[in-house]
C-alpha cells in the first residue's frame, strides 16, 4: 500500500460519500410534494436505520453472533431509563457501567 | 448533544488507532476524517488497505457502506425544503447518522423545530460531530494500541441510538421498521456482508413498515417524543 493509493481511496470515497449526502438532501424538492405513497416510505426511514444502528452493536460482538450477552442486560436497562427520564445522558451512563460492571464480574 | 459526542469519541479512537496500525500516518488519519468523514466507511477502509486491498475495491466498499446517506437525505430533503441552498451544501457535507437522527427528531418532534432553524439546527449538530470526530481520530493515532480496554466504550454507540430509537417508535408501523430492520441488519451481517447490513437491513425494514402501514388503519401518532439533552 503505497501513500498515493491511500490518498486514491480517500478523494473517490470522499467523492461517493459526498454524492449520496447531497443529491437527495439538495434535490428532494425538485420531485415536488412527496405524494401518500411516497410520504409513507419517508417516514418509515428513521425508525428502520436506527433499528439498523443498534441490532449489530448489540446482538453481534467481535463479528460474530452474540445475542444472550450482559450487553443485551445493559441496553434493556438504558432503554428503561431513557424511557423514563427522556435523558440520553443518564441511559448511556447506566448501560456503559452496568456493562462495564457486569464483564468484571464476571 | 453531549451523549451523542460522547459516542463518537472511542469510535475515533479506535479509527486513527487501526489506521496507524494499518500503516498510516497521522496526515492520512486526517485525510480520510476530513475528506471522507464516515466512521463505520473509514474503519473498514483502513482495514482492508492494511491487508493490501486495491484502490478500487476499498473505494467501493466505502461507498457501499455509506449509500445509506441517500435514504437520509431523501428523509431530511423532504424537512428541508425551501431552505438555505449553500447551508443545504454544508449540511450534506457534515450529515452523519447521528447528525441525521437528532434532526430529523426535532424537525417531527411535537413541537418541531420552525422552517428555517432547520438547516443552522444540522450544520451545529453536524460541526460539533466534525470537531469531536477529528480530534477523536488524531487522538486514536497518537495513542496507537495503549487504550485499556476495561470499559466497552464503544457500546456507547448502539446505547445512544438505542435511546433515540424509543421516541422514534410512534406506532405499530414504526415498531414493525425497528425490529424487522435491526432483525434483516443482522440476518445480513451473519450471511457474510458486514459492510452492506446497514443498508440492505435498514431497506428491509423500510418495506416492512411500510406495508404494514399501507395495509392498516390510518396512521395515527400516539406518542410525544422525548426531549434530546
Amino acid at each position: 500500500m503505497s501513500t498515493a493509493q491511500v490518498w486514491a481511496v480517500i478523494v473517490l470515497g470522499g467523492l461517493g460519500t459526498f454524492a449520496c449526502r447531497a443529491v437527495l438532501l439538495l434535490g428532494a424538492e425538485r420531485f415536488g410534494d412527496p405524494g401518500v405513497a411516497t410520504a409513507r416510505v419517508l417516514r418509515m426511514i428513521p425508525p428502520a436505520a436506527l433499528g439498523a444502528l443498534v441490532a449489530p452493536g448489540v446482538l453481534r460482538h467481535g463479528g460474530e453472533l452474540d445475542v444472550l450477552s450482559w450487553r443485551l442486560v445493559a441496553a434493556a436497562a438504558a432503554v428503561l431509563v431513557g424511557w423514563r427520564t427522556s435523558n440520553v445522558t443518564a441511559a448511556v451512563v447506566v448501560g456503559l457501567g452496568l456493562l462495564t460492571a457486569l464483564q468484571q464480574l464476571t | 448533544m453531549a451523549p451523542v459526542l460522547l459516542g463518537v469519541i472511542p469510535f475515533g479512537v479506535v479509527f486513527g488507532a487501526t489506521a496507524v496500525d494499518s500503516g498510516m500516518g497521522i496526515v492520512e488519519v486526517l485525510g480520510f476524517s476530513i475528506v471522507v468523514f464516515a466512521g463505520a466507511s473509514q474503519l473498514a477502509a483502513v482495514e482492508l488497505l492494511g491487508d493490501g486491498g486495491a484502490v478500487l475495491v476499498t473505494s467501493a466498499t466505502i461507498w457501499v457502506i455509506n449509500l445509506r446517506h441517500l435514504m437520509y437525505g431523501a428523509s431530511l430533503g423532504t424537512h428541508l425544503a425551501g431552505t438555505s441552498r449553500p447551508g443545504r451544501w454544508l449540511g450534506a457535507y457534515l450529515l452523519t447518522d447521528q447528525a441525521y437522527v437528532v434532526t430529523v427528531s426535532r424537525c417531527t418532534d411535537a413541537e418541531p423545530l420552525v422552517h428555517d432553524d432547520r438547516v443552522p439546527y444540522l450544520i451545529g449538530a453536524g460541526l460539533g460531530l466534525w470537531a469531536t470526530w477529528q480530534a477523536a481520530s488524531v487522538a486514536g493515532a497518537l495513542l496507537g494500541a495503549g487504550i485499556p480496554d476495561e470499559v466497552p466504550l464503544d457500546f456507547a454507540v448502539p446505547l445512544v441510538f438505542l435511546t433515540l430509537l424509543v421516541p422514534a417508535l410512534r406506532d405499530r408501523p414504526s415498531v414493525l421498521a425497528a425490529v424487522v430492520g435491526g432483525a434483516a441488519t443482522v440476518a445480513v451481517a451473519e450471511a457474510g456482508l458486514p459492510d452492506a447490513a446497514l443498508l440492505l437491513g435498514a431497506l428491509v425494514g423500510i418495506a416492512a413498515g411500510t406495508i404494514a402501514d399501507a395495509a392498516g388503519p390510518s396512521a395515527n401518532d400516539l406518542a410525544s417524543p422525548g426531549e434530546l439533552t
